[in-house]
C-alpha cells in the first residue's frame, strides 16, 4: 500500500525501452561508470552512482528515459550483473543490453541482480521516482513518483526537482514540487531562502513537516538570526494549530466510521427485534452470511468476468441482500412463524439456528478468514487537514450506512408495505381485520431485517475479519444499540450507534480497545438502568 | 410485546415432577461416590469425574431455574457467577501449589511478576476462599440486581444487560495484566484440601461433593419455592404490578432470590473447576450463559427437576458426542433444540403436555388439515 | 355528610406535550360509591395511575385521610396505606390456586417484607379468606389454579383479594368489561356489598346501566378536566355531557 504502484512504472519502462531502443546513443562513459558502480557489492558507490546519474540527467547530460529504465530495473531486481560481463536488464518481455536498452540474447554465464539493502533500496526508489518526473512529465508514473518523493522530501535531488519544475505544465504539480523544494531549502545557508522555505512548509501542515521544522530549530539552536527564529516559531505554532484541528477531525471521522459499522450491524435487528419483537440471536449470523455472499460474488466475478472484479462490492449489494433475506425468510417460515406467541422459544430457537448456521458455513468454507480484494476506488484517500486523511474505504462504509438508513426509512414510512409492517407491529389482530395478512407481513419484515443484516456483512467485508464466527462479535453490540436507542425507533438506533461510536473512539486512545469496549458497555448498562425503555423511546402511558 | 416470554408454563395437564426423590437419589449417589473413593471399588476415575461435572452443571441449571422459572427473571449472564466461584477456587489452588512447590504459575512468568498480586493474600486458606466465593457472588449479584430491579429493568432488557455484563467480564478477563491468567486462564493445579487432584479418591470425593451440593441446592430451592416467599416469586412472574399493588416491595423479593441464585451458581463453579483442572475466560462467554438457559428450557422451567435433568441430558450428550463425532454435535444440539421448541413448549420434563399428547395433537391437527384440503 | 377519604388538588399529568390530566381537583368521601366516566382519553385510567403511584404528576397533591400525601410514596407503600386497585384486565396470579392468591393479599402493614416472606398465616386470616371466598362465591374453587378460571371468576377473585386487603379507598377500573349480563349483575351486587362506612369506592366504567345501578355520584371527565359532577339523572341530562358523548 505504501509503495507507489508498480504496474504503471513497469509498463512505462517497457514502453520507454522500446521507443528508445533504436535511437539510444550507445554506451557513453557515464553509462558505463554508472552500470559498473551499480553492479558493485558495497553500498557507497551505488548510492553515489545514483546521485551522479540524477544530477547529470537533470542537467540534460543523460537521457531521462534511460535513467528511469535503469533505476527502476535496479530497484526491482531486473538489473543483472556478472563477472566480466556486460550488465543486462531482465524486463517482462525479455533481456536487454543495459547500456543501450537494445534487445539482447539471454546471458550464457550466470548473472544475478546485486543484493539490495535498505539504504540502496531507498536510494534507488527515490532515484526511480525522481527520474520518472523527468522521463514522462504529467504521466501517471510521474504522479505516483511524486507521491513517493513527498514521503521523504529532504532526500530528493534538488537539481532534479528544479528541472522537473521547469518541465511541468500542471499547476498543482508545480505546487507540490515547490513544497519539496522548500524542504530541501530548509538546509540552505542563505537565510532568505530558508525563511521562504519555512513559510512555504507551514502552508502544508503535517506531522512530518512539523518534525522537519523542529529538527531545524534544534539544529540551528541559538545560532539562528532572530528573523529566522521568529519565522520558525510562527510556522510551528501554525502547524500545531492545524494538526490539532486535523486530530479532532480525524477522531470524528473514525468515530463516524465505527458508528456506521455499529449502525449497520444493528439496523436489521432494529427491524426484527425493535419492530417485530423477535429476539433474534441469529442476527450476527445473517451478517456473516451477507459477508460470505459478498465473497461468493467476488469469486464468481474473478472466474467469469475479471474486468468487473473491482466493482464486486456494488454488484454484490442486491445479491447479498437477497441471499440473506432468503435465508431469513426460510428461518421465519420454518421456525419463527410457529413461535410468535412464545418469544421464549424464539430466543432458544434462534440460538439454535445461529449454532446451525455457524457450523454449516464452517463445514462448507472452513474456519479461516476470507480474503477480500480492495477495489482500486477504495484504496487510498485524500489528505484534508494536516494529518487527517479521508480514506475511501471508510467513507464508503459511512455513505453506504447513510444510504441504507434512508432507504430503510423510506420503505418503512413511505410505502404501502411499510404501512402494513407498522400496522401489524402495533396491533396484529386489528391489522388482520382490515385485510392485511399478518403472516405475510411478518415474513416480509423478517426478510427485510435479515437482508439489512446481509448488507451489514457486505459493508464490513472490506474492513473486518470475515469468518464463520464473526457474527458473535456483533450480537451483543447490536442488541445494546437497539435497546439503547429505544425499540421501534430507527432514529434512536442511529443516534445510539453514533453516540457509542464516538465515545468509543474518544476512550480508545486513552485506555486501549478492550477498556473502551468495557467502559462503553458499562455506560450503556447504566443508561438502560436510568431509562429502561431506551433513550429515545416514545414516552407514553405505561 | 414480551409478556409471553415470562408468563408461566401453559395450563398443566401433568403435574410438575416431585423434587424429593431426585434430591434423595443425588444425595445417595454422592455418598456412594465418596464411599467408592475410600474403598477404591467402583467406576473408573474418568467416569466419576464426568458425573461430577454433570452434577455441577445441573446445580447451575437449578440456580437459573430458581430465578427464571419461578420469579420470571431471565438471566443470560449466569456464567458470571459460575465464573466467580470457578476463578476464586482456581486462585486458591494456584496459591496452594505456589506455596508448596515454589513453581510460579504461567501468568506470573508471562507478566514477569515476582510474586502473586496482593488480592491472593489469604487465599491459601480454604474457608476464607469459600467465604469470598459466597460474599463476592452475593455482592456482585446484589449490586447488579439492586440497580436493575430498582429502576424496573425487566424482561428482555434485563436478559440483554445481564448478557452484556458477562460479556464485559469476559473482555476484562482476557487481559493479561489482571492477575487471573488472561487468555490462557489458570491451570496446573496440584491439590485441593490437601488431597492430590489426580488420585481416584480425590476425584470420587469431588464428585460426591458435587452430587451432595446438587441435592442440597435442589432441597433449598424446593423449600424456597414451596414457601410463602415462593408464592410471592410466582406472583411476580405472573403479574408483578398486581403484587406491588397488594403492598409488596417486589425489589426486595427479587433481590433475595436473585442473590441466592447467584450464590448457588458460584458454588457450582467452585465444584466444577477443580474437576476440569482449568478455568479460563471462556466460562464468561455469552454462549455458555445462553446454554444454561437452553438446559433449563429443554428440561422444563419452573420445575427444578426438569432444569436439572435438562442439564444432565444435554451435557452428557455433549460429552459423548464431542468424543465420537465432534463435528456433528453442534448440528445435533441445534436440531434437538428446534425439535423441543416446536413440539414441546414446556420442555421434556416440565409440567404440561407430554410428548405423547403433543404428538397426537399434532397428528390430529394434520389430519384435520388434510381432511379440509380434501374437501376443497 | 360523611368525612373526607381522599382529596385530589390541582393535579396535572402530562406525557410530553400532551396533558392527560389538566388541573383536576376532586374529593371522595367515606361510604360513597363514585363512578368516573368519560370518553376514551378523558384521563380516567391516568387518574387511577396517579393515585396508586404508577404515574407521577407534574403538579398537584393527592391526600389520603390519615396517610398524608400519597405522591411521595411508592406503589407498595400506597397500597399499604389503604388504597386498593383493580386493574382493567383481570390481574391475578395464574399459576397459584385461588386460595394461594387470596393468601398473598394478607400483606399487613406492620410486618416487614422479610417477616412476610417466612411467616405462616394466622387462624383468623384463614377464616377471613373463607368468608371472602363465600362473598365472591368461589368456595368450591379454592384449590383450583387461577389460570383455569373463567373471565368473570378472575375478576371476582381480584376483587376478593382487594376485600382481604381492606382498603380505605378502592379503585375499580372497568370491572364489568367483557362480562356477560348475568356476570355483570352479580358484579354489581358484589360492588354494592363492598360499600362500607370505612371505605370509599371509585368505579371507572363505560357500561352506563351498571354505573346507574351502583353509583351515588357520577364524575364526568373530559380531556383531563372535570366536566360535570352530580347524580346519574343530572349528569345524563346535562347538555355538555351529551355533546361530549355524541359529538358536536
Amino acid at each position: 500500500m505504501h509503495r507507489f504502484h508498480r504496474a504503471p512504472l513497469v509498463f512505462l519502462a517497457v514502453c520507454l525501452a522500446l521507443c528508445t531502443a533504436g535511437a539510444a546513443t550507445a554506451e557513453t562513459p557515464l553509462r558505463r561508470a554508472t552500470l559498473e558502480q551499480l553492479c558493485e557489492k558495497s553500498v557507497g558507490p551505488r548510492v553515489e552512482a545514483v546521485d551522479r546519474l540524477l544530477t547529470a540527467t537533470a542537467a540534460g547530460e543523460e537521457d531521462a528515459s534511460w535513467t528511469f529504465a535503469i533505476l527502476d530495473a535496479a530497484r526491482s531486481k531486473g538489473l543483472h550483473c556478472g563477472k566480466d560481463a556486460v550488465p543486462l536488464l531482465k524486463l517482462e518481455d525479455g533481456w536487454r543490453d543495459a547500456a543501450s536498452l537494445a534487445p539482447a540474447e539471454p546471458p550464457e554465464q550466470k548473472m544475478k541482480p546485486p543484493f539490495v539493502n535498505l539504504k540502496v533500496r531507498a536510494s534507488l526508489d527515490m532515484g526511480a521516482a525522481l527520474s520518472a518526473l523527468l522521463a514522462a512529465p504529467g504521466s501517471a508514473a510521474a504522479e505516483s513518483g511524486l507521491g513517493e518523493i513527498e514521503k521523504r522530501p529532504d532526500r530528493a535531488n534538488s537539481a532534479v526537482i528544479a528541472a522537473a519544475t521547469a518541465l511541468s505544465e500542471n499547476a498543482p504539480f508545480v505546487d507540490r514540487l515547490g513544497s519539496i523544494q522548500a524542504s530541501l531549502d530548509l538546509a540552505s545557508e542563505v537565510p532568505e531562502d530558508r525563511i521562504a522555505a519555512i513559510d512555504r512548509i507551514a502552508e502544508n501542515p503535517s506531522e512530518r513537516n512539523r518534525t522537519a521544522l523542529l529538527n531545524l530549530q534544534a539544529e540551528l539552536g541559538g545560532k539562528a538570526d532572530p528573523v529566522t527564529r521568529d519565522a520558525l516559531d510562527n510556522a510551528i505554532a501554525e502547524i500545531d494549530g492545524w494538526i490539532a484541528l486535523g486530530a479532532v477531525a480525524s477522531t470524528v471521522y473514525s468515530g463516524l466510521s465505527y458508528a456506521s459499522i455499529l449502525f449497520m450491524a444493528s439496523l436489521g435487528l432494529a427491524v426484527i427485534f425493535g419492530l417485530m419483537g423477535v429476539i433474534n440471536l441469529a442476527q450476527g449470523e445473517f451478517i456473516m452470511i451477507g459477508a460470505y455472499a459478498t465473497y461468493a460474488v467476488q469469486e464468481a466475478l474473478r472466474a467469469i468476468a475479471p474486468g468487473l472484479l473491482d466493482w464486486y462490492l456494488l454488484i454484490a449489494i442486491p445479491i447479498a441482500f437477497l441471499i440473506t433475506a432468503g435465508v431469513g425468510c426460510a428461518v421465519e417460515a420454518s421456525v419463527i412463524r410457529h413461535l410468535y406467541r412464545r418469544p421464549l422459544m424464539t430466543l432458544l430457537a434462534t440460538w439454535a439456528i445461529s449454532l446451525f448456521l455457524i457450523n454449516s458455513v464452517q463445514a462448507i468454507f472452513g474456519t479461516q478468514n476470507l480474503e477480500f480484494a480492495t477495489p482500486a476506488f477504495l484504496g487510498g484517500g485524500e489528505r484534508l487537514i494536516a494529518d487527517f486523511i479521508v480514506t475511501w474505504n471508510r467513507l464508503f462504509a459511512i455513505l453506504f450506512a447513510a444510504l441504507v438508513f434512508v432507504a430503510a426509512l423510506l420503505v418503512l414510512n413511505r410505502t404501502q408495505l411499510g404501512m402494513y409492517i407498522r400496522a401489524v407491529t402495533e396491533n396484529r389482530d386489528m391489522a388482520g381485520c382490515i385485510g392485511v395478512s399478518p403472516r405475510r407481513v411478518d415474513l416480509i419484515s423478517f426478510g427485510i431485517g435479515s437482508g439489512l443484516a446481509g448488507l451489514a456483512g457486505l459493508a464490513l467485508s472490506p474492513i473486518y475479519n470475515v469468518n464463520p464466527t464473526m457474527g458473535t462479535n456483533f450480537i451483543v453490540d447490536a442488541f445494546m444499540i437497539v435497546v439503547l436507542g429505544g425499540v421501534g425507533n430507527l432514529y434512536g438506533t442511529l443516534i445510539a450507534a453514533l453516540g457509542v461510536g464516538m465515545i468509543n473512539v474518544v476512550i480508545e486512545p486513552l485506555y486501549g480497545a478492550v477498556a473502551a469496549k468495557v467502559i462503553v458497555l458499562l455506560l450503556i448498562i447504566a443508561v438502560i438502568q436510568l431509562r429502561p425503555e431506551g433513550l429515545f423511546a416514545v414516552k407514553g402511558r405505561r | 410485546m414480551f409478556d409471553q416470554l415470562f408468563s408461566p408454563p401453559g395450563s398443566a395437564t401433568r403435574p410438575a415432577p416431585p423434587v424429593a426423590p431426585l434430591a434423595l437419589l443425588l444425595a445417595f449417589l454422592g455418598l456412594a461416590s465418596i464411599l467408592s473413593g475410600w474403598t477404591g471399588i467402583g467406576p473408573s476415575p474418568y467416569f466419576l469425574n464426568l458425573i461430577g461435572q454433570v452434577a455441577a452443571f445441573g446445580m447451575l441449571a437449578i440456580s437459573l431455574d430458581l430465578i427464571w422459572g419461578y420469579a420470571g427473571v431471565l438471566s443470560l449472564g449466569h456464567g458470571l457467577y459460575f465464573a466467580i466461584g470457578g476463578y476464586l477456587i482456581a486462585m486458591h489452588m494456584v496459591k496452594v501449589s505456589y506455596l508448596l512447590t515454589s513453581t510460579p504459575p504461567d501468568f506470573m512468568l508471562f507478566m514477569g511478576w515476582d510474586e502473586l498480586p496482593g488480592y491472593y493474600a489469604g487465599l491459601e486458606w480454604f474457608p476464607y476462599t469459600l467465604l469470598l466465593i459466597i460474599t463476592i457472588s452475593a455482592l456482585v449479584a446484589f449490586i447488579f440486581g439492586f440497580i436493575s430491579f430498582r429502576s424496573r429493568v425487566s424482561g428482555v432488557y434485563f436478559a440483554i444487560i445481564s448478557q452484556a455484563l458477562v460479556y464485559v467480564a469476559m473482555l476484562l478477563f482476557f487481559r493479561n495484566d489482571t492477575g487471573f491468567g488472561g487468555n490462557n486462564g489458570m491451570t496446573g493445579f496440584t491439590e485441593i484440601l490437601g488431597q492430590p487432584l489426580g488420585e481416584r479418591a480425590t476425584i470420587a470425593g469431588l464428585t460426591g461433593a458435587s452430587l451432595l451440593a446438587a441435592a442440597m441446592a435442589l432441597a433449598v430451592a424446593s423449600r424456597v419455592v414451596r414457601s410463602r416467599y415462593g408464592h410471592m416469586l410466582m406472583a411476580i412472574r405472573d403479574d408483578e404490578p398486581r403484587l406491588r399493588f397488594l403492598g409488596y416491595e417486589t425489589l426486595w423479593l427479587k433481590l433475595g432470590v436473585w442473590t441466592l441464585s447467584a450464590v448457588i451458581a458460584a458454588i457450582a463453579g467452585m465444584l466444577y473447576v477443580p474437576q476440569v483442572g482449568i478455568v479460563n475466560p471462556r466460562v464468561l462467554s455469552p454462549e455458555l450463559s445462553i446454554e444454561i438457559a437452553v438446559w433449563v428450557a429443554i428440561g422444563g422451567r419452573g420445575t427444578l427437576v426438569g432444569a436439572f435433568l435438562g442439564a444432565v441430558l444435554i451435557t452428557t450428550a455433549k460429552f459423548i458426542l464431542t468424543a465420537i463425532a465432534p463435528d456433528l454435535w453442534p448440528f445435533i444440539l441445534s436440531l434437538l433444540v428446534l425439535v423441543v421448541v416446536v413440539a414441546l413448549p414446556n420442555g421434556l420434563f416440565g409440567s404440561g403436555e407430554t410428548l405423547r399428547t403433543r404428538i397426537s395433537q399434532l397428528a390430529t391437527r394434520r389430519a384435520a388439515r388434510q381432511a379440509e384440503g380434501a374437501r376443497t | 355528610m360523611n368525612s373526607l377519604a381522599l382529596s385530589i388538588d390541582g393535579l396535572t399529568v402530562s406525557f410530553g406535550a400532551f396533558k392527560a390530566i389538566d388541573n383536576l381537583s376532586l374529593t371522595l368521601d367515606y361510604g360513597e360509591i363514585r363512578a368516573i366516566i368519560g370518553p376514551n382519553g378523558a384521563g380516567k385510567t391516568t387518574l387511577l395511575d396517579v393515585i396508586t403511584g404508577k404515574s407521577s404528576p407534574r403538579t398537584g397533591r393527592v391526600t389520603l385521610s390519615g396517610a398524608g400525601d400519597l405522591l411521595a410514596k411508592s406503589e407498595p407503600e400506597i397500597a399499604l396505606s389503604g388504597v386498593g386497585r383493580k386493574f382493567q384486565k383481570p390481574s391475578i396470579f395464574e399459576a397459584l390456586t385461588v386460595r394461594e392468591n387470596l393468601r398473598l393479599a394478607t400483606r399487613a402493614r406492620e410486618r416487614s417484607i422479610f417477616g412476610e416472606m417466612v411467616r405462616h398465616l394466622e387462624e383468623r386470616e384463614e377464616e377471613k379468606i373463607d368468608s371472602v371466598l363465600d362473598t365472591i362465591d368461589m368456595v368450591d374453587a379454592d384449590r383450583r389454579r387461577a389460570g383455569e378460571l373463567s373471565h368473570g371468576q378472575k375478576q371476582w377473585l381480584e376483587i376478593g383479594m382487594l376485600l382481604i386487603q381492606e382498603p380505605k379507598v378502592l379503585l375499580l377500573d372497568e370491572p364489568v368489561a367483557g362480562m356477560s349480563d348475568d356476570e355483570t349483575e352479580r358484579t354489581a351486587a358484589l360492588v354494592k356489598a363492598l360499600r362500607g362506612p370505612e371505605r370509599a369506592l371509585v368505579v371507572v366504567e363505560h357500561d352506563m346501566s351498571f354505573v346507574e345501578e351502583i353509583a351515588d355520584l357520577v364524575t364526568v371527565l373530559h380531556e383531563g378536566r372535570l366536566l360535570v359532577q352530580g347524580d346519574m339523572a343530572t349528569v345524563k341530562s346535562d347538555p355538555r355531557v351529551i355533546e361530549v358523548y355524541l359529538g358536536r
